[in-house]
């Protein structure tokens, strides 16, 4: 060990994420409240999902890469679906183009929302946490009714998708959009004009554009340092080139900016989303095309996810299953600029700029209440219940 | 897609091997090892492309790795292509020129076994620390 280094201070901060509920390991060095330097450690949880691949045949695959990650559930295999039509140089039927868009738009609101929320919780504003993921929660639903699970809807197959959106319920969605609109709103005003939260994300993580360039970082996290690119408007694909819509884009690369960029994300998603809804309304045809055999060949497919560009390149040598498939998340470059963006800092601004990126989460739990007879309760008594705990705890305590 | 493409031929010149052009947005330019450094030194400096990620192939007879460039201000991915010995897998490193790319340095080590000349960090990444077999996963059999 170096001099240098016997100076340090060394926070662990992981192998279990104690905030972020995740296997990564981050040993924070620090020199009284100063961090100095980051070291990060993964591969608590590596699958092998790029050996078992090798094992499973083209549409196998699909189940398999939706289940990389549990909030970009549909990413995974979006990009796996750009890659193998890539390599065969199938072109799908304008219907699943739009339905397509649509899964991968509803799953960047509520990702974004989820991170907005999990953003307020380690500020310690438990306001906005509540708010977001309480508003988070119709979209879920939707979700539910339209692609019939709240994640992982299975919805991506190569050359289509595997089931259509009963058209009825465009009306559904179109409506959960301009709910929503209001309540991005008000989240926006709570964080711009509350003067903590503001003076708390302005100064934290800044990670200039040179830096990001460098680190080759992606998504909102590269367009919240003014680096303008986005895989639905640079290499566009499914229906991203038939619909109006905007590139957010910051130059601070500060958190603020960061939370910013996904804020108008949302309300971009929620505009092509309508769009795509109309579009699909008047539309006829087939959902997708028949596919034979996957030929020899190589492609690369990609799909901007809500934390960037998620990567896939598919390999055949002839025959059922791939002789290569490569996966990148997003993650693995976001991540790694950590390193950069918490030099200089505080302890506590390191713990919200490594969130910031928003690293992969699983949200697949999901629960439902019920009771010793097995009723089920609705949301409204789960709410009555809550507030009955909460006037027990007080009262124990007036006592 | 073609003045770009026509750019890297001149620059690049007598070190390109082939150029396999899948379609107007997926090229993959293959040049032989000894060149990748300055080759990828120029996609990433002088074109300004992104390094999305690299790709390592077992091919059995040579070991295939891929550099993947996104050329992101028209869309265009440049692959660059290069082929080397399974029995001594040894190439330079990118890292000095792309942080971005430490990560998947080191995975390349342990799952595929690569070495990467110059890097002196090829810890393992996702594997376990003590895990230093001779078998490396992604080897074909």
């Amino acid at each position: 060990m170096s001099k240098e280094k016997k100076k340090v201070t060394e926070i662990p901060i992981g192998p279990y994420h104690p905030l972020q509920e995740e296997p990564e390991f981050f040993r924070l060095q620090v020199e009284g409240e100063k961090v100095v330097g980051l070291e990060i450690e993964l591969g608590y949880n590596h699958r092998g999902i790029e050996k078992l691949s090798e094992s499973k045949s083209f549409d196998q695959i699909l189940f398999l890469v939706e289940r990389i990650c549990g909030i970009c559930s549909t990413s995974h295999p979006f990009a796996y679906v750009n890659a193998v039509e890539d390599l065969a140089g199938f072109k799908i039927p304008e219907k699943a183009k739009y339905i397509r868009t649509i899964v991968g738009e509803m799953e960047r609101i509520h990702s974004h929302l989820l991170w907005l929320g999990l953003a307020g919780h380690f500020l310690g504003y438990n306001t906005v946490w509540m708010w977001s993921w309480k508003y988070r929660e119709p979209l879920l639903e939707i979700c539910e009714k339209v692609f019939g699970n709240r994640q992982h809807y299975a919805m991506m197959k190569i050359g289509g998708v595997r089931r259509d959106i009963d058209i009825s319920k465009g009306n559904l969605i179109k409506k959960g959009m301009e709910d929503l609109l209001p309540k991005l709103d008000m989240l926006q005003k709570a964080v711009e004009d509350d003067p903590v939260i503001r003076a708390r994300l302005k100064i934290a993580g800044t990670l200039p554009k040179k830096e990001a360039r460098e680190y080759c970082v992606v998504g909102p996290t590269a367009r919240a340092s003014g680096i303008n690119i986005d895989i639905r408007k640079d290499d566009p694909y499914a229906a991203y080139d038939l619909v109006n819509w905007d590139v957010s884009l910051r130059k601070e690369g500060d958190v603020y900016a960061k939370t910013m960029v996904r804020l108008e994300e949302m309300r971009q998603s929620a505009k092509i989303i309508k769009q795509c809804v109309d579009k699909l309304s008047g539309l006829k045809g087939d959902i997708d095309i028949d596919i034979k055999e996957i030929p020899e060949g190589e492609g690369i497919g990609r799909h901007e996810a809500p934390r960037g560009e998620v990567f896939h390149y598919v390999k055949s040598h002839g025959g059922s299953v791939p002789y290569r498939h490569k996966v990148k998340a997003p993650s693995y470059a976001n991540v790694l600029s950590d390193e950069f963006a918490v030099i200089g800092g505080t302890i506590p601004d390191a713990a919200l700029t490594l969130a910031a990126v928003d690293p992969c989460y699983c949200c697949t739990e999901r629960m439902q209440a019920t009771d010793e007879k097995g009723r089920k309760y609705s949301p409204k008594e789960l709410i009555k219940l809550s507030q009955e705990k909460t006037e027990e705890i007080r009262k124990k305590q007036a006592k | 897609m073609k003045e770009t493409l026509d750019i890297i031929k001149k620059n690049f010149g007598k070190k390109i091997l082939n150029i396999k052009v899948h379609n107007k947005k997926r090229i993959y330019i293959e040049i032989s090892p000894e060149y990748i450094k300055s080759a990828v030194e120029f996609m990433f400096n002088r074109l300004k492309c992104r390094f999305s990620i690299a790709t390592g192939t077992d091919e059995r007879e040579y070991i295939e790795i891929l550099y993947h460039f996104s050329f992101d201000r028209k869309g265009i991915f440049y692959t660059l292509r290069t082929k080397i010995d399974s029995k001594k897998p040894e190439i330079e490193t990118i890292t000095d020129i792309i942080k971005g790319a430490k990560w998947i340095e080191r995975e390349l080590h342990e799952l595929m076994g690569i070495s990467f000349k110059g890097n002196d960090d090829l810890r393992n990444l996702l594997l376990s620390p003590d895990y230093k077999g001779r078998k490396y996963p992604l080897r074909k059999q």
